[in-house]
């Protein structure tokens, strides 16, 4: 037992050591590994469906390109607890309603964002995403329109 | 989001009722989240301890048979909580789950788990009482007891997973 | 500096690695499981829950270090896991919460095992007993919500 103690004693520091200089590595979670903080995209368009999900909410926006071509983007964001928490309920948006999202391409590649940022029909500005997921804090810079892939 | 083609049995679980209710609650899913690791503490933990001492790692002094029979139904009430909120999880998430790979592999763990639990306690354990002391726990018993250990992390790990693929 | 850091650190392959911070938070969840079977089997033999052929003083001994290396093992890979976004955990009040509520369920866990080895300490057993379990199941609660706030 004794002889299990003193192994314990010295790969302990070893391994703390490991994981401290790891740490930084990981500074980059579940967010980034989703979406691609390098690019940042603005969805400005026609809600054209809604979903009030768990464990996630998605919002469908008809996004009209320079050429006249519609694309359907989505938008992931928190579930309803989170959204309401923020003041951002079920009723304040509906299809057909002109909005904007601000967030993060997915890494895919698929016509996904997180929805960091979500300015309403009101005006009203709020946060869409997903809490504590490590992605950057403070706004993107909006991008030019949407890419028109 | 639903993505892809799903069988049509899958989009009915989807559309139930309390799937819906599940899916769009507020409070609900949290909630079901949190029994959900509540049971998996309660099954996962005490059968760890069982298994580790199956396997000799912990309790040595402890006859395994005595052990056994106060913590299996612990265990059970566990799996109760667990399997109940994972139901309805599954079914609220259904269609956007079908064609995720951890969820299928998750499902399968479960299943070699419950078939581990189920072929050892038909043979080998039912020799339980007369081990400990100077009768040492069968080799085979260990076994058990290991791929039980392997099977119920995995099924932890591969759950963990769906949310991120 | 910190970006120096991830320079040097030998797992910068594995940087923003889904993989690699699901892993850790699967540990994390392993060794919360793991403490809870200890801490629920050692309560009900230290309380007197325990059938016959079960012998708690040895029990309660035996369970020592398994509990100490399952808190260990909890506090290292939630220390990586808050080291990954520490700004938004620290923000967030339910993480506050969670640190408080586990604190308190160590120490009355010590002030259990103190009125358990006190003769005619079981009525201070049967409260610290209840006191650990509403505890524990409540740091289990606000770690989970941490991220659906």
């Amino acid at each position: 037992m004794s002889n299990l103690r003193t192994r314990l004693t010295t790969l302990a520091p070893a391994l703390l050591i490991f994981l401290g200089v790891s740490l930084p590595v990981l500074a980059h979670h579940s967010f980034s590994a989703m979406y691609d903080a390098q690019k940042p995209v603005r969805l400005t368009g026609v809600l054209s469906k809604v979903e009030w999900t768990n464990p996630h909410s998605y919002f469908h926006i008809d996004v009209t390109g320079r050429d006249g071509a519609v694309t359907t983007w989505a938008a992931e964001g928190a579930g309803p607890g989170a959204l309401s928490r923020r003041g951002f309920n079920r009723g304040d948006i509906k299809v057909g309603d002109r909005i904007i999202v601000d967030g993060y391409l997915a890494r895919s590649g698929a016509k996904i964002i997180d929805a960091r940022r979500v300015t309403l029909p009101d005006g009203r500005v709020v946060s869409g995403g997903t809490p504590g997921d490590g992605g950057p804090d403070g706004t993107p810079k909006p991008a030019p329109a949407a890419p028109q892939r | 989001m639903i993505i892809g083609d799903v069988p049509d049995w899958v989009r009915a679980v989807h559309e139930w009722p309390l799937s819906v209710a599940v899916r769009e609650s507020e409070l609900l899913f949290p909630i079901l989240q949190t029994f959900h690791i509540f049971g998996l503490v309660l099954l996962v933990g005490v059968i760890a301890i069982l298994d580790l001492r199956f396997l000799g790692v912990l309790l040595r002094a402890q006859a395994p048979g005595p052990l056994a029979r106060w913590l299996l139904p612990i265990s059970r009430w566990g799996f109760a909580v667990v399997f109940a909120s994972g139901a309805l999880l599954l079914a609220a998430q259904s269609a956007s789950l079908y064609f995720n790979e951890f969820l299928r592999v998750k499902l399968l763990l479960l299943a070699a788990a419950l078939m581990n639990a189920l072929l050892f306690h038909t043979s080998v354990f039912r020799r339980v009482h007369e081990w400990g002391g100077a009768v040492p726990v069968p080799r085979s018993a260990a076994a058990f007891a290991g791929a039980s250990l392997l099977f119920w992390v995995g099924v932890l790990v591969t759950g963990r997973y769906i949310a991120y693929f | 500096m910190l970006d120096q850091l991830a320079e040097l650190s030998p797992a910068r392959a594995i940087a923003d690695s889904i993989a690699v911070f699901a892993g850790v938070e699967s540990l994390h969840i392993m060794f919360i499981a793991f403490l809870g079977g200890c801490v629920l089997v050692s309560g009900l033999a230290g309380v007197g829950a325990a059938p016959r052929g079960i012998a708690p003083a040895a029990l309660l001994q035996g369970l020592r270090w398994p509990y100490r290396g399952a808190i260990a093992g909890a506090a290292i890979t939630g220390a990586l896991l808050f080291a990954t976004s520490a700004q938004k955990y620290l923000s967030n009040p339910l993480f506050t919460v969670k640190l408080i509520l586990l604190a308190s369920a160590i120490a009355v866990q010590v002030l259990l095992a103190r009125s358990l080895a006190r003769p005619g300490g079981a009525g201070w057993s049967r409260l610290f007993g209840i006191a650990s379990l509403l505890l524990w199941l409540g740091a289990i609660t606000a770690g989970r919500w941490i991220g659906l706030i």
